[in-house]
C-alpha cells in the first residue's frame, strides 16, 4: 500500500528522501511493489523514473545495462528473441517456448558486441511470459526484488554480473542477493572471449513463473571446460555438496545466496514455502571445470546428488531436482556446442555428444527436423 | 495530489490519492472498460491501457506515475461510437463472447499493429501474452489480427469467418454480427460493475479460517462502532430460512441445506459475517474488529474420509421431506445443534452419514454380461477439483426503486434468482426485479445464487444500495468449483471388442453444501453411457459432503468427468484386446435407430425418458478425424526425447432438460415496422441473443436489424428457466421462434383484413411485407393502422416452449500429443474437434464456443488443479498459482469442424453447442499419452510429474491407480 508518492528531480535527492522517510521504497516499473504481497504494508514511494540510466550499451570489454531498462527492452536487445522467427525457427505455434529454449551464443562470425550475453539475458527476460508486465518491469527492480523465481538472476549469476550501486560501489550478484536493498544504477557484465551460454527453464505453463530455471555460461579449451558458471532458481546446492570440498569459495557464496531470501515480506503471495532464491551452483561448476563434458545422461546422474529442492504447488522436490539436473545437462551441452562452434570456426573440435543439439527447443519436437510418418 | 497526462489525445489534469493506481483513477472518473480479474496481481491483463504506445496493466501503475505520459483506452479507438479496424475485425471473425477481456484485446492488437504492420502468429501470441480469456480459446484473435493487418493495406478485404449452412435460409446458419458485440468491443457500460452509483455501500464478507468449526461466540459490537459501518449480519440476525443455492427448476433435486449464515462453518471461506459499510476502508476495518471464537472440528477433506464409518458429520440438523418418504435406513432426527435440511423429494440422501445424494439403476443383467465377456477390466479414474474462473467474478448490485428491490445481477438464472431471494427474504416475487446485465463469463458458476441474497437482504433491510463483488481469492474458495470425482469403471467385452457389460460407480464430492449433488454425478452416467449402448449396464452414484470448497455446476456438468472415465476405460480395454481404439469405438458406439433404455432411469431426480436415436453424425465425425489425422500411421518426432501419440474420444451432451425446462418469449411490432423481442433467455456471452434475433428475423422475413432484443430481465421479459443444461439455443431459441410464428400469423390476419383479402391468400415476404392476391401492405403500415383509433391493437405474440424430445449434440475429438520421456511434459500438436450441433445457427460463434471449451478442458486435463492443504485451505487461490490457459497454451493446430444435422424439434434444426466440447480433451489426451509412452495416467490433470510417475520414472505422490488385479482374461 503506497501512502505517499514523490518524484524527485535527481538521484541524490531521491537517495536523501528515501533515507529520511520512514518505510520509503524506490519505485520504477511498480510491477512488484504494487502486487498484492505489499497491499497491507504502508510504503512511501520514491519514484526514480528518469533518474537512473536506461541504456543498454556494450563496449569491447563491458556490457552495461541501465537499471531502468525494461525487461521488454532487454528482450529486444537480445535480438528480439521472443519474436524473431529466424532465431527460433518454427516452434510451437505462437509460443516463446522456442525463445526460451534457444541457445545464446552467436554461432559463427560477425557476432555483435555482447551478443552472447544479450541473447542469454533476452531469453531470461522473455521467460516472463507476459508482455504487459515486461513493458513495465525493470532490470534493476527484477534484481532488487530478489524473488525466488526471479527471471534474470540465474543468467546474471552465470555471467559474473556485478551491480553498480548508487554512490559508485560495485557488488557481485551473489553478494547483493545475500543482502539486497541498495539502489542499483546499472548491471555490468565483463565480456569474456570465447564465452557461450544457454538458458533453460521449466514451468507448468508458458505464462507461469519458473519452477526451475538454469543459466550456464562457459568457455572451452579444446574439449575441456576451462571455466563454467551455473546460476539457478528453484534448486539449491545440497548441503552435502557444500561440505564435499568442491569449489569451496563458490560453494559458500552459493549457499549464502541460496539462504538469502531478501527483505521480509518479499515473496509470492500464496506460496508459504521458503523456496530457495537464485544462486550459483558451485559444486556443479566444480564438477565440470577442467574436464571434458560427459554425455547427457552422465551429467544428469552426476549433478542430481548435488541438488536440493523444496516442494510447493508447482512441483515436488523430487521432480524439481530431476528437472534441474536435466536442464543443467541441456544448458551445459548447448553452451558447449556453441562454444565449440565458435572454436570450430577457428579450427577447434566439437564435443561429440549426440544429444548436444536435442535440448534446443524443449517445446517442440518438430524443431529438429521433419516428423516422420509410417504405417503402423 | 494532481496528475496531468494525455488521455485519448486530450490533456487532462486530475486529483488523485498518492497511492491510487491508474486503474482506480480512470474508473473513478468514468473510464470503465479497464476491467479487473486478478485483483491487481498483474496476471489477467484486463485492465490494459496503452502507455506511451505500449500495453501495460493499469492496476500496476500509480496514477502519479502517469504524469507527463500518453495514455489511451479503448475509447480512443471508437470515437463517436465508430469501430476501429481491430474492433471491426474482432466482430467479423466472431471473436467476441462475454466481452470482458475484449477491450484489452483491442488495445493489445492495436499496439501490435502499431509496431508491426504484418504480424506473424508468434508476434500475436506475444502481444496477447498478458491477457487471460476464459471464453474464446484465443484462436479467433489470431484471425482478427491477420484480418485487421490485411485491411490496413486493403480496406475492403473480407473473408469467410466460418462455413455457412442451410442455403435456403436468410440468417440462420449464416455468419452475422453478434447482436451485443459492438457495444462490448467498444467497452461500453454493460456489466454489473458499470451500474454502481457513487453512494452505494460496500459489502465485505468475513470468511471462516477453519474448514469445519462451530462459532462459539461472535461479537460485532466493536465492528458496529466503526464509522461508516451500516449493518453487520451474522447467524444471530440473518433471516431464519434454509435454502439451496442451485438455480435449478423448482422443485430442485438438491437439498435446502444452507442458511444465509450458520453457527456451523463448513469450509475455509464459509460465511461468518457480512459487513455493509459506506466505503471499503470502513468495511475492512469492521471486518478486522469482529471477534470470533471458533471451536474447530475435525475436517473431512475427501470422499473416502466422508464415507468412513467414524467420519465427522458435516450436517447434523433435522432432515425433512416435502414429499415422499426418507430413504430406508436413513437418519432424520437432528441433534438440535445444526440447521435443518429440507429435501423437496427423496434423492437417496442420508446427510447424517455425509451422504448428500445417491442413485443406482440398471438395464439388462450385468452379472450375466460380465460372465459372457472374454475380457474384463476394472479401473478407477480421479477428477480433481478445478475451478470455473469466469474473468468477471461473482458480483451483484442491489438497490431500492420505489417499493421494489432491484437486483443488477451477473447471473445465468434470473427467475430462479428471484424465487430464491423471495424465499430467503420472505417477500413476494412481485417486489423483486432482477436485471441480468452482460455476464463476464458464467460457465455454470453463475447458475448458483452465490452472493445475491445477502446483498438483497441488506438493501431490503436498510433501504440503501449495496455493491458486492467477490475478490479473486474468494471466487476460488467461496464460489463454485467442479465436483471432484472418483469413478470406477468395469467393462466386459468379447474378443472382437463388442461390449457385453458396463458398470460405473461414481463417488462425487459436493463440498459442504449439496447444490447439484444428485444431478452432476448423474450426468457423469447419463451423458456418457448412451454413447455406448450395451445390453447390460449398471450404475451407482454416491455424492458426499466434505469440508472442501463448494462444488456446483460447471460447463459439462459431470459429463466431463464421466467421459474421462468411460472413454479412457474403453481405450484401455482396446489396448488389452489389441484392437485399434477407434475400431473399438466404432464397434460399440450409438447409431441411428438405437433405443436408449438406460435414459429412463437416468432422470433429474424424476423418471427420465427412454429415447430412440433418430439422427447421429458420429460416424461422419469419426471418419473425418480418421482421415484428417491419418489415423493408423505412426508419427516420429525425430527427437528421441519426444514421443508422439494419438487419442480419440466420442462425446455427447443434452439440449436442456426434457419435461422439466420451459422457456418463453414475447415479440411485438413497433409502429415503424420493426420488432421488439423480449426473450427470457440469459445470454452469458454465448450468442443466445443473436440466436433469438436470428430465428425471429428468419421467421418474420426481415433483416436482423429489424429485431431488437432484451433478455433475462424478470420485469420486462417472460419466464425462462435460465442458461444451463445446454438449453439456450434449444429452449430459449425455440420460444423466440414460436413467438415470431405467432406474430407472423397476427401479421397475416391483420394485414389480410387491411387488404380486404382472405388470410389464406396472404403470405409474408422479405423485407417485411404482407402480400395477398390483389395487393400488399408493409409491416410499418400494418403497425401504424393497427395502433390508430380504428386499429385492432398493437401486434404482440407470446411463445412458450417445452418438450419431451431429447436433442443430443454429439462430437468426436482427436488429439495428437507429444510426450517428453525425460520430463513428462505433454504438448498438444493437433486437436481436432468434430461437432454435431444440429444446424449451427451462429456458425462463427459456434466455432468460438468449441475453441473455448477445448482450451478450457485442455487446461483441466494438463495443469489446472485446486490444491488444498491438510487443513482444507486452498494453496493456490489466484491466477499466478492456479494457471488457466493463456494464449501460449492453445494447441499448436486447433481445428473445429461443424458436422450439421437437422434436429426435428430444435429451432431450424439447431441443438446445443457449448457444453459438449468440454468432454473430449481428458480421455483423448489420456489415450494419446498412452499411445506415445505406454503409460495410463488416471488422475487429471496429467501434469508432467504424474506422467513420469505413470511411466515409472518418478516414484512420488502415488497419484495413479495401479492396474486392477481383478482384470480377467
Amino acid at each position: 500500500m503506497i501512502t505517499r508518492f514523490v518524484h524527485p528531480t535527481s538521484e541524490e535527492e531521491a537517495l536523501r528522501i528515501q533515507k529520511e522517510t520512514p518505510n520509503a521504497v524506490f519505485i520504477a516499473g511498480g510491477t512488484h511493489l504494487l502486487s498484492p504481497a505489499f497491499r497491507d504494508r504502508p510504503m512511501a514511494a520514491v519514484s526514480i523514473e528518469g533518474l537512473l540510466p536506461r541504456e543498454i550499451r556494450a563496449s569491447a570489454e563491458l556490457l552495461s545495462i541501465g537499471a531502468l531498462a525494461t525487461l521488454q527492452e532487454l528482450v529486444e536487445s537480445g535480438g528480439g528473441a521472443a519474436l524473431d522467427g529466424a532465431r527460433v525457427s518454427a516452434g510451437a505455434a505462437g509460443s516463446t517456448a522456442a525463445a526460451r529454449g534457444s541457445t545464446a551464443g552467436a554461432a559463427g562470425a560477425a557476432a555483435p558486441a555482447a551478443g552472447v550475453e544479450l541473447a542469454l539475458l533476452g531469453d531470461a527476460a522473455a521467460s516472463m511470459g507476459n508482455r504487459n508486465v515486461r513493458n513495465r518491469a525493470t532490470v534493476g527492480g527484477n534484481v532488487a526484488a530478489n524473488k525466488p523465481s526471479a527471471c534474470l538472476a540465474p543468467a546474471l549469476l552465470a555471467l559474473d554480473a556485478r551491480l553498480l550501486l548508487a554512490g559508485g560501489a560495485r557488488r557481485t550478484m551473489a553478494d547483493y542477493l545475500a543482502a539486497p536493498g541498495a539502489l542499483i544504477e546499472a548491471v555490468e557484465i565483463p565480456l569474456v572471449r570465447g564465452r557461450a551460454a544457454a538458458y533453460r527453464r521449466w514451468a507448468r505453463t508458458e505464462g507461469d513463473i519458473s519452477a526451475v530455471a538454469v543459466a550456464v555460461a562457459l568457455r572451452l579449451s579444446g574439449s575441456v571446460v576451462a571455466e563454467v558458471r551455473v546460476g539457478a532458481t528453484g534448486v539449491r546446492a545440497a548441503a552435502a555438496a557444500g561440505s564435499a570440498g568442491m569449489g569451496s569459495t563458490h560453494a559458500r557464496a552459493a549457499t549464502a545466496a541460496a539462504a538469502g531470501r531478501g527483505p521480509a515480506g518479499v515473496g509470492t503471495a500464496a506460496s508459504s514455502e521458503a523456496l530457495p532464491g537464485a544462486g550459483r551452483l558451485a559444486a556443479v561448476e566444480a564438477l565440470f571445470e577442467g574436464s571434458a563434458l560427459l554425455r547427457r545422461a552422465e551429467i544428469e546422474r552426476a549433478v542430481l546428488p548435488l541438488l536440493d529442492a523444496t516442494s510447493d504447488i508447482r512441483a515436488s522436490a523430487a521432480y524439481r531436482r530431476l528437472r534441474a539436473a536435466q536442464l543443467i545437462a541441456d544448458a551445459l551441452l548447448a553452451a558447449a556446442a556453441k562454444a565449440a562452434g565458435l572454436a570450430g570456426a577457428a579450427g577447434g573440435a566439437r564435443p561429440g555428444d549426440p544429444h548436444a543439439g536435442s535440448a534446443r527447443n524443449p517445446g517442440n519436437p518438430d524443431e529438429r527436423g521433419r516428423t516422420k510418418e509410417s504405417t503402423r | 495530489m494532481n496528475v496531468s497526462f494525455t488521455l485519448n489525445g486530450r490533456p487532462v489534469t486530475w486529483e488523485c490519492a498518492e497511492g491510487e493506481t491508474l486503474h482506480s483513477l480512470l474508473r473513478r472518473l468514468g473510464h470503465l472498460p479497464m476491467r479487473n480479474a486478478c485483483d491487481g496481481e498483474g496476471t489477467c491483463g484486463l485492465c490494459s491501457v496503452i502507455f506511451d504506445r505500449k500495453t501495460v496493466n493499469s492496476c500496476m501503475i500509480l496514477a502519479a506515475q502517469a504524469d507527463g505520459h500518453e495514455i489511451s483506452t479503448v475509447a480512443h479507438f471508437s470515437k463517436e461510437r465508430s469501430l476501429s479496424i481491430v474492433q471491426r475485425a474482432l466482430l467479423d471473425v466472431g471473436a467476441v463472447q462475454c466481452g470482458y477481456c475484449t477491450p484489452s484485446v483491442v488495445l493489445a492488437l492495436h499496439a501490435l499493429l502499431d509496431r508491426s504492420s504484418e504480424p506473424g502468429d508468434r508476434e500475436i501470441t506475444d502481444a496477447l501474452s498478458g491477457i487471460l480469456c476464459r471464453c474464446t480459446g484465443y484462436k479467433q484473435f489470431y484471425a482478427a489480427a491477420h484480418l485487421a493487418a490485411r485491411r490496413l493495406k486493403e480496406p475492403s478485404y473480407t473473408e469467410a469467418a466460418a462455413p455457412e449452412f442451410r442455403k435456403e435460409l436468410r440468417h440462420v446458419g449464416k455468419v452475422r454480427e453478434k447482436v451485443d458485440a459492438r457495444s462490448l468491443v467498444r467497452g461500453e457500460r454493460a456489466y454489473v460493475e458499470d451500474r454502481v452509483e457513487p453512494d452505494a455501500c460496500i459489502l465485505m464478507m468475513l470468511g471462516s479460517p477453519h474448514a469445519h468449526a462451530i462459532v462459539k461466540r461472535i461479537d460485532v459490537s466493536k465492528a458496529r462502532a466503526v464509522p461508516g459501518v451500516v449493518e453487520i449480519l451474522t447467524y444471530e440476525n440473518c433471516p431464519d430460512a434454509v435454502y439451496c443455492s442451485a438455480g435449478q427448476g423448482f422443485p430442485e433435486p438438491s437439498p435446502y441445506d444452507r442458511r444465509m449464515f450458520s453457527r456451523r462453518v463448513r469450509h475455509v471461506g464459509d460465511r461468518v459475517a457480512a459487513v455493509m459499510a459506506e466505503n471499503r476502508e470502513a468495511a475492512k476495518a469492521a471486518l478486522a474488529a469482529i471477534e470470533v471464537d471458533y471451536e474447530p472440528l475435525p475436517p473431512v477433506l475427501s470422499v473416502d474420509e466422508a464415507a468412513a464409518p467414524s467420519a465427522p458429520i458435516i450436517h447434523s440438523g433435522e432432515v425433512r421431506y416435502v414429499t415422499g418418504t426418507p430413504p430406508a435406513g436413513s437418519s432424520t432426527a437432528g441433534d438440535g445443534q445444526d440447521d435443518p435440511i429440507i429435501y423437496q423429494f427423496p434423492i437417496g440422501a442420508d446427510p447424517h452419514r455425509n451422504l448428500a445424494a445417491s442413485a443406482a439403476g440398471a438395464v439388462g443383467d450385468v452379472e450375466r454380461g460380465f460372465a459372457e465377456a472374454d475380457v474384463t477390466i476394472e479401473r478407477e479414474y480421479t477428477a480433481t477439483q478445478v475451478h470455473t474462473t469466469p474473468m468477471e467474478p461473482h458480483v451483484v448490485y442491489t438497490r431500492i426503486e420505489g417499493e421494489r428491490l432491484v437486483i443488477h445481477a451477473s447471473t445465468q438464472v434470473s427467475w430462479h434468482l428471484r424465487r430464491i431471494v423471495a424465499r430467503v427474504l420472505g417477500i413476494p416475487e412481485n417486489k423483486i426485479h432482477v436485471i441480468k446485465e452482460r455476464v463476464g463469463g458464467g460457465f455454470g458458476a453463475k447458475q448458483d445464487i452465490v452472493l445475491e441474497e445477502v446483498a438483497a437482504y441488506l438493501t431490503w433491510k436498510t433501504g440503501r444500495s449495496v455493491y458486492y463483488r467477490l475478490s479473486r481469492t474468494e471466487e476460488f474458495v467461496a464460489s463454485r468449483t467442479r465436483h471432484p470425482m472418483k469413478i470406477a469403471v468395469k467393462l466386459g467385452a468379447k474378443r472382437d471388442g463388442r461390449l457385453t457389460a458396463i458398470e460405473m460407480r461414481v463417488r462425487a464430492n459436493t463440498g459442504p453444501y449439496g447444490q447439484h449433488a444428485l444431478t452432476v454425478p448423474m450426468n457423469a452416467c447419463s451423458k456418457t453411457l448412451p454413447l455406448l449402448p450395451c445390453p447390460n449396464v449398471h450404475y451407482d452414484i454416491k455424492t458426499y459432503y466434505t469440508n472442501t470448497p463448494v462444488a456446483g455446476a460447471y460447463q459439462g456438468y459431470g459429463a466431463t468427468q464421466g467421459s474421462f472415465a468411460l472413454m479412457t476405460a474403453l481405450a484401455e480395454l482396446a489396448k488389452k484386446l489389441e484392437l485399434d481404439p477407434l475400431a473399438m469405438i466404432e464397434k460399440n458406439r450409438v447409431r441411428v435407430g438405437d433405443r436408449l433404455d438406460i435414459l429412463s432411469s437416468l432422470g433429474e431426480g424424476r423418471p427420465g425418458q427412454a429415447l430412440t436415436i433418430e439422427q447421429c453424425s458420429l460416424g461422419e465425425a469419426i471418419e473425418a478425424g480418421r482421415r484428417d489425422l491419418r489415423w493408423g500411421t505412426r508419427v516420429e518426432s525425430g527427437d528421441p526425447d519426444w514421443k508422439i501419440g494419438r487419442g480419440a474420444a466420442i462425446i455427447q451432451q443434452g439440449s436442456g432438460l426434457p419435461g422439466i425446462d420451459l422457456a418463453n418469449a414475447e415479440i411485438k411490432l413497433l409502429t415503424d415496422g420493426t420488432f421488439f423481442l423480449m426473450s427470457g433467455g440469459a445470454d452469458i456471452g454465448t450468442g443466445l441473443d443473436t440466436v433469438t434475433v436470428k430465428v425471429a428475423a428468419e421467421v418474420l422475413c426481415v433483416d436482423m436489424q429489424a429485431v431488437a432484443v432484451i433478455s433475462g430481465d424478470t420485469e420486462t421479459t417472460p419466464f425462462d428457466k435460465g442458461a444451463y443444461a445446454s438449453s439456450g439455443t434449444f429452449y430459449s431459441g425455440n420460444a423466440a421462434l414460436i413467438a415470431a410464428r405467432n406474430l407472423k400469423m397476427r401479421l397475416i390476419e391483420v394485414g389480410a383484413a387491411l387488404l380486404a383479402e382472405r388470410p389464406s391468400d396472404c403470405e409474408i415476404f422479405y423485407p417485411g411485407v404482407v402480400r395477398g392476391k390483389k395487393g400488399s401492405i408493409s409491416y410499418a403500415d400494418i403497425a401504424l393502422r393497427s395502433t390508430s383509433g380504428d386499429g385492432s391493437g398493437e401486434l404482440q405474440a407470446v411463445g412458450t416452449f417445452t418438450t419431451l424430445h431429447s436433442a443430443i449434440p454429439y462430437g468426436a475429438h482427436f488429439v495428437e500429443a507429444a510426450v517428453n520421456v525425460r520430463s513428462g511434459e505433454v504438448k498438444l500438436r493437433k486437436y481436432y474437434a468434430y461437432q454435431d450441433s444440429g444446424t449451427p445457427i451462429n456458425p462463427d460463434l459456434a466455432l468460438g464456443q468449441i475453441y473455448g471449451a477445448v482450451v478450457k478442458s485442455v487446461g483441466h486435463s494438463l495443469y489446472e488443479e485446486m490444491v488444498l492443504d491438510e487443513k482444507g485451505r486452498c494453496r493456490n487461490p489466484n491466477f499466478q498459482d492456479y494457471r488457466v490457459p493463456s494464449v501460449f497454451e492453445v494447441p499448436q493446430d486447433l481445428r473445429a469442424t461443424l458436422i450439421p444435422t437437422i434436429d426435428p424439434v430444435g429451432p431450424f434444426g439447431g441443438k446445443s453447442i457449448s457444453e459438449v466440447s468440454m468432454n473430449g480433451a481428458a480421455p483423448a489426451i489420456a489415450a494419446a499419452i498412452h499411445d506415445a509412452v505406454g503409460a495410463w495416467v488416471r488422475v487429471w490433470p496429467f501434469t508432467a510429474e504424474r506422467v513420469l510417475e505413470a511411466m515409472g520414472v518418478l516414484a512420488a505422490a502415488g497419484s495413479t491407480t495401479k492396474e486392477d488385479k481383478r482384470d480377467t482374461e
